[in-house]
């Protein structure tokens, strides 16, 4: 006869995967934002920051197609995680080695004419997380963006 | 994203709404380049119901706003929300480009 069982508590909702892989394509963006936007609800980080959330996987998950993979096939490793506080999106993925934190902010000053929107992708991932990071590892680019709860705003927090 | 346009007075309004983002920002450029086609000459894009831009967005913007420029051409923008105002802000785009509050205010700057 098999012992009885000990009494269990209710047993709490199956984890979500925190881990999504798709094909780097940007038919695949709503689904992505779904998934990023939904563990980050989950990890309680306030409404507030949802868009810079939003727009950090944007320009990301754009920069991965164009750079990394210059529009051949891929795959686009998504993970979501929790750490010391902060909220953390990681992306990798096995395009070429692309370092997203090591280009210069363009210049925003620049009359009309001069101006162009490449950068501005960059620009925007950088002020919309409160930390950036890229490491090449096993043949992969992974960048790693982390989001306090403090900030509401991409305007109003620190800059670099 | 969807893009409604009507005449006001001499002026062209373009209502969008939605995301303007790397999947929906081709079809914004298109469709005011239809437009500019036409002879549109004022133009003013109403942000109110514009939800998120990203740099693709932009991109298309800036595509517009220099090819209006180029015909002679005047635009605004208005009604923008807390996160496009902040991505304008950001980019520089915001001193570029003449934002109004109001779609009265652009439509009264471009008369």
């Amino acid at each position: 006869m098999t012992p009885a069982k000990p009494h269990s508590p209710p047993s709490p909702e199956p984890p979500s995967p925190a881990r999504l892989v798709v094909t780097a394509d940007l038919s695949r963006l709503p689904e992505l934002r779904e998934f990023v936007v939904g563990r980050a609800a989950a990890a309680g980080l306030p409404p507030g920051r949802l868009p810079g959330l939003e727009l950090v996987l944007e320009e990301a998950v754009v920069n991965v197609i164009s750079h990394g993979y210059d529009g051949r096939p891929g795959t686009l490793e998504l993970a979501c995680r929790v750490e010391n506080g902060w909220f953390v999106l990681e992306l990798a993925d096995e395009g070429a080695p692309f370092d997203p934190t090591g280009a210069a902010d363009p210049d925003t000053s620049l009359p009309l004419e001069e101006r162009s929107a490449g950068g501005l992708g960059l620009l925007l991932i950088r002020r919309s997380c409160d930390a950036v990071t890229w490491r090449r590892e096993g043949g992969r680019n992974i960048l790693t963006c982390r989001f306090g709860r403090e900030r509401d705003a991409l305007s109003s927090g620190r800059r670099p | 994203m969807e893009l409604n346009t009507h005449a006001e007075g001499s002026a062209l309004v373009v209502v969008v709404t939605g995301r303007m983002d790397a999947v929906t920002a081709q079809a914004f450029v298109d469709r005011l380049r239809e437009e500019l086609a036409r002879g549109a000459l004022r133009v003013v894009v109403d942000c109110a119901g514009l939800e998120y831009v990203s740099s693709a967005g932009l991109r298309g913007i800036l595509t517009i706003y220099k090819e209006l420029n180029h015909k002679g051409g005047t635009q605004a923008y208005c009604a923008l929300r807390e996160q496009v105002r902040e991505v304008f802000d950001v980019s520089g785009f915001a001193s570029i480009i003449p934002i109004h509050d109001t779609r009265e205010a652009a439509l009264t700057a471009l008369a």
